[in-house]
């Protein structure tokens, strides 16, 4: 049956403005991975066009049962902004490319061959692949499905810990003004990178950002806003973007990060996080919040999904959509990228569930 | 500090302020109270389990109550593990050191070092003798190395849930093989659950359950 693209859009958008739509809608974090596994090529052959990668991108999503349509080359805290940075820094070698999965480049080389931040060279989203073809491929999704394309830049822990590594960490205490001088380096990065997303794709309605930095096993809160957060608030103030906020870790700071970011006058529209694995926390979330879009929730990518059947992934899901769908506002996701051990079978098992369960009006439970 | 009858410190003091030390993340201090013990005399080993260990622990016991964090923990690790390369050379020998050989990695297909090089630090701390393979490390290697170290455990971390498949790999691989010991396996991409769901021993959360598991795991082969 054919994706109908527009009812996708319409689910998203009803769901985001706090009206029911036709039912839960359904998304994924579309990475390199799945998008091997549906077309089976390697990433460098999935990434030889932008419209290969398009043509791949939107065939996933549509296998899948998706209604966000993304690109299958995680631009956010992914390989590809290390990749660019690296070879505007001479510094491609230190890049690995994987046949059937995502690639990497190793944490805290750049910085290693690099030690003056000064020195370090900003990449130009326009001009160093894989940028150019990412952009491309985005702008041919968003074309084809009529889904606005995603802009989701790397501010600022996930490319501190890929340019510095470890060492990061020990900044904090040690180096800390070299670390906001890190800081605001990829802050012009992926401000460049903002502008080649404008003139290639158009302008953004959010910024989905990913803010691993916010996790209580890592960092107390104020270092967090220090590295992090102040970056991506000042990047939305200064874009004119409301927020998205994206945390796949153990303990994220969710009530303090919505918290400081309204404070300083930005609109956090919408969580995207796995963790706590309780629904009863996400619960407490919705009441607090209850104008802020819940993607995710109690779904974690290595749980039923990895190690269950079918079954146990749709009870999951069940539990999900009974205690949070009803009141609107609730995108059923697994948040993270989902590995080669998680089945086909399993995943599809989410789009049953939301045909199943997920149609307006749900029950309260 | 109190000095004793000949005004030197005794290692006793040495010894507990080198457990302060640790606490307060005083890198400096850890290793010229190292040498310093050593030179009162104070055994390599014990120097380790009534200073090092003790302050480590309380490293620990500080990052479960919220108030340290990962910048601390490396700072009192790599403190640590400056004592440890000077308390190294006088262990060499020493009868009953080791309470067991762990061998560490980040799966293949994952660069995150941290997690896996604290729980190293902690269980040297503890007295095992630990051999840290890096990152991205394929299962085959690990299978090797562990041959090679004869391990008693293995201990695997993976930080994003695309490497997950690659840790079942490993567990299956190690299974497999003539590798008699246990594997042990930690990382933001798991829980007890999933880690159960590739076959792995034991999941830790942290590196103070990493060591409490592989002291029960070391504990249960010797059984």
């Amino acid at each position: 049956m054919k994706h109908d693209w527009r009812a996708s859009v319409e689910r998203m958008v009803l769901t985001m403005a706090g009206e029911q739509p036709d039912r839960v809608p359904l998304t994924f974090l579309a990475s390199e991975d799945i998008g091997s596994r549906i077309s089976g090529l390697t990433v460098r052959e999935m990434m030889s066009s932008p419209e290969k990668l398009a043509d791949i991108s939107i065939d996933t999503c549509e296998i899948l049962g998706a209604d966000v349509a993304s690109v299958v080359a995680n631009p956010y805290c992914g390989p590809w902004e290390g990749l660019a940075f690296a070879k505007a820094n001479g510094l491609g070698d230190q890049f690995e490319w994987k046949d059937y999965s995502s690639p990497f480049i190793r944490e805290g080389a750049v910085c290693s061959a690099i030690p003056d931040v000064e020195q370090l060279e900003i990449p130009d989203h326009s001009r160093v692949e894989p940028w150019p073809t990412i952009l491309k491929a985005s702008a041919i999704v968003a074309e084809r499905t009529g889904v606005p394309a995603n802009f989701a830049p790397s501010l600022t822990w996930s490319s501190i810990q890929m340019l510095r590594g470890s060492q990061a960490y020990l900044d904090v205490i040690e180096n800390p003004e070299f670390l906001l001088a890190l800081c605001e380096k990829i802050y012009a990065s992926q401000w460049d990178y903002y502008e080649a997303f404008c003139s290639a794709v158009g302008k953004p309605f959010f910024m989905f950002n990913c803010q691993y930095g916010f996790n209580r096993t890592m960092l107390r809160f104020e270092d967090a806003w220090r590295f992090e957060g102040q970056f991506v608030n000042r990047f939305c103030k200064q874009a004119g973007l409301k927020l998205a906020i994206h945390n796949c870790g153990f303990d994220p700071y969710w009530n303090e990060m919505v918290d400081r970011h309204t404070a300083e006058g930005v609109d956090v529209i919408m969580v995207n996080g796995s963790h706590p694995l309780e629904l009863d926390d996400w619960v407490a979330f919705r009441e607090k919040y209850p104008k802020i879009t819940i993607m995710g929730a109690s779904l974690f990518v290595n749980g039923e999904l990895e190690n269950g059947r079918p079954g146990d992934v749709k009870k999951r899901a069940k539990e999900n959509i009974e205690r949070l769908g009803p009141y609107g506002r609730f995108v059923l996701s697994p948040v993270c990228c989902m590995p080669w051990r998680v089945s086909l079978a399993n995943i599809l098992a989410l789009r049953e569930a939301v045909e199943e369960y997920g149609r307006y009006p749900i029950a309260r439970s | 500090m109190a000095k004793n009858e000949t005004g030197t410190t005794s290692s006793d003091e040495l010894i507990a302020r080198l457990r302060e030390q640790i606490i307060e993340l005083d890198e400096a201090g850890v290793e010229a109270t190292t040498l310093a013990a050593l030179d009162a005399g104070a055994p390599a080993k014990q120097i380790i389990a009534e200073g090092l260990g003790p302050g480590m622990e309380s490293v620990g016991k500080s990052f479960e109550e919220g108030e340290y964090f990962v910048p601390e923990l490396l700072l009192s690790a790599r403190a640590m593990g400056k004592a440890l390369d000077l308390l190294r050379p006088h262990l060499e020998g020493t009868e009953g050191t080791s309470p067991g050989t762990v061998v560490l990695g980040t799966v293949q297909g994952d660069v995150h070092e941290i997690g896996k090089s604290i729980v190293g630090i902690v269980l040297a701390a503890d007295g095992f003798e630990v051999h840290d393979l890096g990152e991205d490390v394929p299962p085959q290697d690990f299978v090797r190395k562990a041959m090679e170290h004869g391990a008693d455990v293995v201990g695997m971390s993976a930080l994003i849930s695309l490497a997950v498949s690659k840790m079942a790999e490993t567990v299956m691989m190690l299974k497999e093989s003539d590798f008699g010991g246990q594997v042990i396996v930690g990382g933001a991409a798991l829980t007890h659950e999933s880690a159960e769901g590739i076959g792995a021993d034991a999941f830790a959360a942290d590196a103070w359950e990493a060591l409490r598991k592989v002291r029960s795991l070391v504990g249960g082969l010797a059984t």
